[in-house]
């Protein structure tokens, strides 16, 4: 496993730190979806449509799709808040979504239900997940406190990946890229507090 | 502190980074980076782009604004939310 930081991880500690530190906390809400709440250090998650150009917020209070004339919430099994979401641009009404508490769940109708997809995660508190940029029933998951897991049909089975993921473990976001010179189907990237990371996917 | 990250998907090299000190660029997969607020006004907390015109690219900011830029984040506009 090669691993490299991306060159924005040390600038992001000498200024983008900083900056934070000066964001304030004062919470807003999202226009015309008065279902999430935002404050500046809360983790978020967007996902764009290209089958109808329309938006996927994931948050503190839930999924919201935004289709030019402001959100609406999407119906949401059990603890509402998601850390991310993701669509399948061939499939356009396969989303993905994640949850501190509630795992990965799926949605076949375009957000209209879900059902979870958990088999294989040892724990619920996923805080970022990637779909992958070819496979699409290949998506990664980051579980808080343990590390990388990946499934290849679809979330119908996860299992954990060798990979230890970024030194700074508090991963917002993943995502998957086709860049080349990868050892088998593409990289990893991770953006944490520290910086973004760059993993090979080798695994 | 990065928050949220894009790649694009059609040209891998470029690379959007998003957190509190704004949206960043990279041409060359992450070795090197330029600010790309031309016009955005506020603190990113996510990014994400249209996987097929990809020069599209969406950030949503800590104020609950959602802004567009369609010439791969050189210039932004604010899209109306439907409040």
């Amino acid at each position: 496993m090669r691993r490299k930081t991306i060159g924005i991880a040390a600038f992001s500690l000498l200024g983008l730190l900083a900056l934070n530190a000066c964001a304030g906390l004062s919470a807003t809400r999202v226009a015309g979806f008065p279902a999430i709440q935002l404050e500046a250090t809360d983790s978020v998650a967007l996902a764009f449509n290209p089958a109808d150009g329309s938006l996927l917020l994931a948050g503190p209070g839930g999924i919201a799709r935004w289709q030019g004339r402001g959100w609406e919430s999407l119906p949401v099994p059990g603890d509402p808040a998601m850390s991310a979401v993701v669509v399948n641009p061939d499939q356009p009404a396969m989303i993905y979504a994640s949850g501190p508490g509630l795992g990965v769940i799926r949605s076949d109708d375009g957000g209209a239900s879900w059902r979870e997809v958990n088999v294989g995660l040892p724990g619920l508190e996923i805080t970022a997940l990637a779909l992958h940029s070819f496979r699409r029933e290949t998506l990664y998951a980051w579980l808080k406190g343990d590390g990388i897991y990946r499934t290849e049909d679809g979330g119908a089975n996860w299992e954990r990946m060798p990979d230890q993921g970024p030194p700074d473990a508090d991963v917002r976001s993943l995502i998957h890229s086709n860049l080349v010179g990868s050892m088998n189907t593409g990289w990893l990237a991770a953006a944490t507090p520290s910086g973004a990371y760059l993993s090979m996917d080798c695994f | 502190m990065i928050r949220s990250i894009a790649v694009d998907p059609l040209n891998p090299l470029r690379v959007y980074a998003a957190g509190p000190a704004g949206v960043f660029r990279s041409e060359d997969a992450g070795l090197t980076w330029e600010a790309a607020n031309n016009g955005l006004a506020g603190e990113p907390l996510a990014i994400t782009l249209d996987p097929i015109t990809s020069q599209t690219v969406i950030v949503l900011l800590s104020d609950g604004s959602v802004w567009k830029s369609v010439d791969g984040a050189t210039t932004w506009q604010a899209l109306d939310a439907g409040a």
